[in-house]
């Protein structure tokens, strides 16, 4: 008689399959089961014996308890992936499903602490995007600034400000160079999420693509999933969120009040302070019509012939912008919270260093690995009584200091 | 030609917004000239810094020239090394790095040559060829010079002042002055470090105004 596994769940399989990037063929080579096998457990047809879900488990590295979770019931919101046209359904897939576990996570936290509220302002924007223009995106980066009581002057960091205003934000590996990040704003909830691709990139970039997933946000709140069906439109909210960054992050009148030559080296002081990319910056100049498009054309071949596509000046000595919220929260829900890492690794049911990823903590920081240590007779009041049983073992998790 | 008439030639010949954009490049050039030369030993880096500093402002010269309509630029060759010209209608500007606010520049052949109309037309047979009614204006920048020599290491990548001179015709003085930091303030605040108290900016602008001093 075959043994299944009581409540195991075949959504999850699927979902564990798709974030580990595993083919249905490849997880059974990996297992030593068939293709068959699994298509029957990830459809409910069947379920793993205890030893199969073991395995299965351990070569997804997820705990056994994640595939017994009930079925996902997210409400979702639209997604907007930022990435090129070549970037493959089950890249897709993986970063949907890493957004789902960091949404996991912050449904966790949020009852035990209160985050930032949402404060996403409704710009009164047309539900279809299309019909925006680009002063429409240029007036929208202002309102947004506006809105925020922020002045037009370089901001000191893009994620702790998105953060600030309620939006749960992650660095994540991907795991596709053409993805380079993606945001949901969560309907139950009403917070934004983001998260942006670490597989490439650099520290500005990665505060553009924040920027960018910000302009998602504003513009295209309301747009539905369905809403958009041809290529041509996906590549139009695409330049529009990317309008919106740069005018977001490099408001025109300060722009240009800053540029006073079309010159590579006059743009890297303005890339230092507003933290911009030297491309970015040849974008907004013809955007404002400081330069013609000849003299964009000749920057862009200068830009690539100084071997500025793979690097540009202080891309090595910039710091990334890294997100706190989420690690904060686990700090304080620690410390005073009555919770350990192991109550969250039970109620969340995924990895440890996924956690850690996602929200942005030290590896090891959710970890396991303890050292035995105990109180010194001596120094403890309590065993100072010779009748007193020896002091207890108490054991403190190993983890790097938190900054 | 007084000082007044020079005044309305320069505001009606170089439009605000490039002489805005002198400053700024003024500044731009001597920041990166200093960060270029951060890998290099002290005295290596002195040396060099200068010449950095004035490869990135004639290239500056010319690309906030291409802004203007009514203004051009040109690469001129003169005794083996090339200068930009900036030309606006009569005048003809070129840039010049001096150890202190406004101070004399050398009265080298080319200068000469162009500086031949500065007052009144030149009489010397062999400059007749000269169109007589170009006049030349010095762009001068200098370093800031800070006493401390902490400070000389925070700030010593800021430009100290940046003035318009017109030279008399024999380059022994200067026929009129304009204190570009005076002119345009705004331009100037946005170069010094955001931290700087209105204290030490004033004393910046001072140090600017000090026309001659070491």
């Amino acid at each position: 008689m075959r043994i299944g596994t009581s409540g195991f769940v075949g959504a999850r399989l699927r979902e564990a399959r798709d974030i580990r990037g595993q083919t249905a063929v490849g997880l059974a080579e990996l297992t030593g089961l068939s293709r068959q096998a699994i298509s029957q457990y990830e459809t409910g047809r069947a379920t793993p014996s205890p030893a199969v879900l073991d395995a299965l488990a351990d070569r997804l590295n997820i705990p056994v308890q994640f595939f017994t979770r009930p079925e996902r019931d997210l409400a979702r919101g639209t997604l907007f992936y930022r990435s090129m046209a070549s970037t493959t359904k089950g890249a897709r897939l993986r970063a949907e499903g890493r957004l789902s576990w960091l949404r996991d996570i912050v449904s966790y936290l949020s009852g035990h602490v209160a985050l930032p509220p949402s404060n996403f302002p409704d710009l009164g924007l047309p539900d279809n995007p299309l019909l925006l223009s680009d002063s429409d995106i240029e007036a929208a980066a202002d309102d947004v600034r506006r809105y925020w009581n922020m002045r037009d002057a370089p901001i000191g960091n893009m994620v702790t400000l998105l953060e600030n205003q309620g939006a749960v934000v992650a660095r994540d590996e991907l795991g596709a160079d053409s993805l380079d990040g993606l945001s949901e704003f969560a309907p139950d909830e009403g917070r934004p999420y983001i998260i942006i691709a670490t597989d490439k990139g650099s520290p500005v970039r990665w505060r553009f693509d924040a920027a960018h997933e910000l302009g998602h946000i504003v513009l295209h709140g309301a747009l539905k999933p369905d809403t958009l069906t041809k290529s041509a439109e996906f590549k139009r909210i695409e330049e529009q969120a990317h309008r919106f960054a740069g005018a977001f992050l490099l408001p025109m009148t300060a722009f240009t009040d800053e540029f006073f030559a079309g010159n590579l080296d006059a743009f890297r002081p303005i890339k230092s302070k507003w933290k911009v990319s030297i491309g970015v910056i040849i974008k907004r100049a013809r955007q404002a019509d400081l330069i013609s498009e000849e003299a964009e054309r000749k920057l862009w071949i200068n830009y690539a012939r100084r071997g500025w596509r793979k690097k540009e000046p202080y891309d090595d000595t910039m710091e990334p912008e890294m997100p706190r919220l989420l690690r904060r929260s686990f700090e304080l829900l620690f410390e005073h919270g009555n919770q350990s890492p192991e109550d969250v690794l039970a109620a969340l049911a995924l990895p440890a260093r996924d956690i850690e990823r996602l929200t942005g903590v030290e590896p090891g920081f959710m970890g396991t690995d303890y050292a035995p240590v105990s109180l010194l007779a001596s120094r403890d009041p309590f065993t100072a009584d010779p009748m007193r049983p020896p002091a207890d073992v108490i054991r403190l998790p190993l983890r790097p200091r938190t900054r | 030609m007084a000082p007044h008439e020079i005044d309305e030639l320069i505001s009606n010949q170089l439009p605000e917004g490039l002489l805005r954009g002198l400053v700024q490049a003024v500044f731009t050039a001597r920041g990166l000239a200093w960060e270029e030369c951060q890998r290099l030993a002290r005295p290596e880096a002195e040396n060099v810094r200068p010449w950095i500093a004035r490869a990135h402002l004639e290239g500056f010269l010319r690309n906030v020239a291409e802004r203007f309509p009514q203004v051009s630029a040109t690469v001129e060759r003169a005794s083996n090394w090339n200068h930009t010209e900036i030309h606006a209608g009569r005048l003809i500007l070129t840039q010049n790095s001096v150890p202190t606010p406004c101070a004399m520049v050398d009265a080298s052949d080319f200068r000469r040559e162009l500086a031949v109309n500065n007052g009144q037309i030149s009489l010397l047979p062999e400059l007749q060829e000269v169109d007589p009614s170009k006049f030349l204006v010095l762009l001068l920048h200098s370093q800031y010079r800070c006493v401390d020599p902490e400070q000389q290491e925070m700030n010593g990548h800021l430009a100290g002042s940046a003035y318009l001179a017109v030279p008399a015709k024999d380059l022994n003085g200067y026929l009129h002055r304009v204190n570009l930091f005076d002119r345009f303030p705004d331009v100037v605040r946005a170069q010094l470090p955001a931290d700087w108290t209105d204290a030490a900016v004033v004393s910046f602008m001072g140090q600017a105004r000090r026309i001659g001093a070491a």
